[in-house]
């Protein structure tokens, strides 16, 4: 009896330790695996009256008007090597009567501008504005100028004569496109 | 009782189902002292046992809800990604993983007489139950553009994990053929402790509307409060010696009470109910204590740009670190160091029992005069429910068990569960007395061994413990 008993209890054992297994499962796969996000994100917004772009010493006909500000994550180094795709979309609206040509300068830390887009925004009137929207769907290899960049430079230049009325505005976000690995 | 309701409630149950703690092969068997832990009501054996230290109770279990490890790594030739955006689709926030493992360092027994048994012991135990989070693994695999006015949830984040040290003495009384009722005081020690639970908030992109985005959109975060509440941690950073983790496991980590209950009717010599109460009890985390909580609204505009006048030789404003600022104002990161109580995630154990056929290999031949112990016959056939509370829900498992009882000193229980880890789930636990030495070993989940890879679930219990024969 005892030797049955033995026998019996060996048996599930060897069967727990060696007879149970993990197959037809492959963990390298995961190594090339990629998350594939797609992630939207304000980007910056500005007003600038149309009497900014005047000269106060009256020497210009016009001022070019430019800002600047650092985008961190644009170079960080998860980014570069994640980014692979980006969409950027300005939305203007323009009231007044003056079209104007629009800098996006993305600059290096030492900086280089690494990437540069340019637009015209058409002329609007105070009682009319001009809505006017610019895409620029950025690839390799360019998407990788635009990650050596932190900061971000916008300028606008008015073209022709300039009013003292209306505004210029402008809103924008950024689409990137992921691809992450598993290693 | 209508047909029709019984059918409802039975879905019910069994749409809520889940093992996790769950030891349905050990339940209600008097033949494996560690019943007692399970069911301090039990009908303890014997004159006295004494666990093998470290051996005396090992109990592993590891399963999840939704998925197995061949739905994540199948080697099927698709492709990973499409897998796990499948996975990732089907799982929902109440889908969870589970782990735990007890392991019995010291487990004595003895009976005081006839109608008297104490039981006392330490045994150490790892749990963790992580929920899937359904939102923000959506988040992470899809990103945010294609889900425009759908609020990512912080409820989605919830889990717990503990290690600690239980020491615990129990008193069995018989009260007359019928009954056995019992208790057990326990004394916890909570060595690390991390918990994620309670959050609460979203954040939600949508495209500006009236106003409340001067931006193209409105990326809010709504009544966020998220914390990790931990304690601990730090008593395992740096040097630690084996003696300061030692000393750690046997009283120098957080403390806490808690009880079991547990009883069991014997109807006659066939039917037989139990129930027990386990885990009644918390602990008070007081030292080492760190949580970590954010918590605030804040509406992601972007950066605005200001186009100031400048002169020569001055630069733009810092937008971006005043953006920072702006976002740490509005939803602070605080370290608490406040202590909090945590209860026991308690656990109830229930059964009926039907026994029949001839008596049992080596028990008396008849209880003719139906008086004294019950007569012990050879099979049992039952049902048994066992549920526990966890943050989410309270989780139940129900299991049919047959007992055999096949020699001397072999007793066969088997057991189909079904829970949410799986519909049919075949358990199987052989118990065996070689001579004074007592041995069990129970694994469920046994049509799946053949390739656990496919299985939700995976337990094994064992024990060695010596047991002294009534005089």
């Amino acid at each position: 009896m005892k030797y049955s008993f033995v026998k019996i209890i060996g048996l599930l054992a060897l069967i727990l330790s060696f007879g149970s297994c993990v197959k037809d499962t492959d963990f390298d796969q995961f190594q090339d695996t990629l998350l594939t996000p797609i992630v939207d994100l304000n980007l910056v917004f500005w007003e600038v009256e149309a009497i900014r772009f005047e000269d106060p010493s009256g020497s210009l006909p016009s001022l070019i008007v430019r800002d600047t500000t650092e985008i961190r994550f644009l170079d960080d180094s998860d980014t570069q090597d994640s980014m692979v795709r980006a969409d950027f979309l300005f939305e203007f609206e323009n009231t007044t009567p003056t079209s104007y040509a629009l800098t996006m300068d993305f600059i290096s830390l030492s900086g280089n501008v690494t990437y540069s887009l340019q637009t015209t925004v058409p002329a609007g009137d105070p009682a009319s504005p001009e809505f006017y929207d610019y895409l620029k769907e950025v690839v390799a290899p360019e998407i990788n100028q635009v990650t050596q960049a932190n900061r971000l430079a916008i300028s606008a230049e008015p073209l022709g004569s300039i009013s003292n009325q209306g505004r210029l505005t402008m809103r924008s976000k950024a689409r990137f496109y992921l691809e992450i690995s598993g290693q | 009782m209508s047909r029709a309701k019984i059918i409802f409630l039975f879905s019910l149950l069994f749409a809520m189902v889940v093992s996790g703690q769950n030891k349905q092969l050990i339940y209600g068997l008097d033949e494996v002292p560690q019943n007692l832990l399970l069911n301090p009501g039990g009908v303890p054996q014997g004159r006295a046992y004494i666990g093998v230290p470290g051996l005396s109770g090992l109990h592993l279990n590891a399963g999840s809800s939704g998925f197995s490890l061949y739905d994540v790594a199948a080697s099927d030739g698709q492709l990973p990604a499409t897998r796990i955006s499948s996975l990732i689709q089907s799982l929902d926030d109440k889908d969870f993983v589970t782990t735990t493992v007890q392991l019995g360092l010291i487990d004595v027994g003895w009976r005081k007489d006839d109608e008297t048994f104490f039981s006392a012991g330490l045994y150490q135990e790892f749990d963790l139950i992580a929920y899937f989070p359904k939102d923000w693994a959506t988040l992470a695999w899809y990103g945010n553009a294609n889900y425009l006015d759908y609020p990512f949830k912080f409820e989605h984040i919830s889990a717990r994990a503990d290690v600690l040290s239980v020491f615990h003495f129990g008193i069995n009384k018989k009260i007359n053929r019928k009954w056995h009722v019992g208790g057990r005081l326990k004394l916890y020690n909570s060595l690390v402790s991390v918990n994620s639970l309670g959050n609460t908030g979203s954040f939600t992109t949508r495209l500006a509307n009236n106003g409340d985005s001067q931006n193209i959109y409105a990326q809010e975060l709504s009544g966020a409060a998220v914390s990790i509440q931990t304690s601990g941690l730090s008593r395992f950073e740096g040097n630690v010696t084996q003696s300061d983790v030692l000393n750690t496991g046997i009283l120098g980590g957080d403390l806490g009470l808690g009880i079991d209950v547990g009883a069991t009717y014997q109807h006659d010599d066939s039917w037989r109910f139990s129930a027990s109460l386990l885990d009644i009890g918390a602990i008070a985390h007081g030292s080492d204590v760190k949580t970590y909580q954010a918590s605030g609204d804040y509406n992601l505009e972007g950066i605005q740009l200001e186009f100031p006048n400048l002169s020569q030789g001055q630069t733009a404003p810092p937008y971006y670190a005043i953006f920072e600022n702006e976002v740490e104002a509005a939803v602070p990161i605080d370290t608490l160091y406040s202590s909090y109580t945590q209860w026991r995630p308690v656990k109830l154990n229930a059964s009926a029992t039907y026994a029949f056929g001839p008596s049992a290999p080596g028990a008396v031949a008849c209880n003719c005069g139906g008086k004294g112990d019950p007569y012990k016959l050879e099979s049992e056939v039952g049902i048994q429910i066992y549920a526990i509370k966890r943050p989410k829900a309270i989780q139940t498992a129900i299991s049919l068990f047959y007992v055999r009882r096949l020699l001397r000193q072999l007793t066969v229980k088997s057991t189909w569960t079904m829970d949410a880890l799986s519909y049919a789930n075949l358990g199987l636990a052989l118990v065996g007395d070689l001579g004074p030495i007592n041995v069990y070993l129970a694994g469920d989940h046994l049509l799946r061994y053949g390739n656990l890879a496919k299985a939700r679930g995976a337990s094994i219990q064992l024990g060695i413990n010596v047991k002294l024969e009534r005089r």
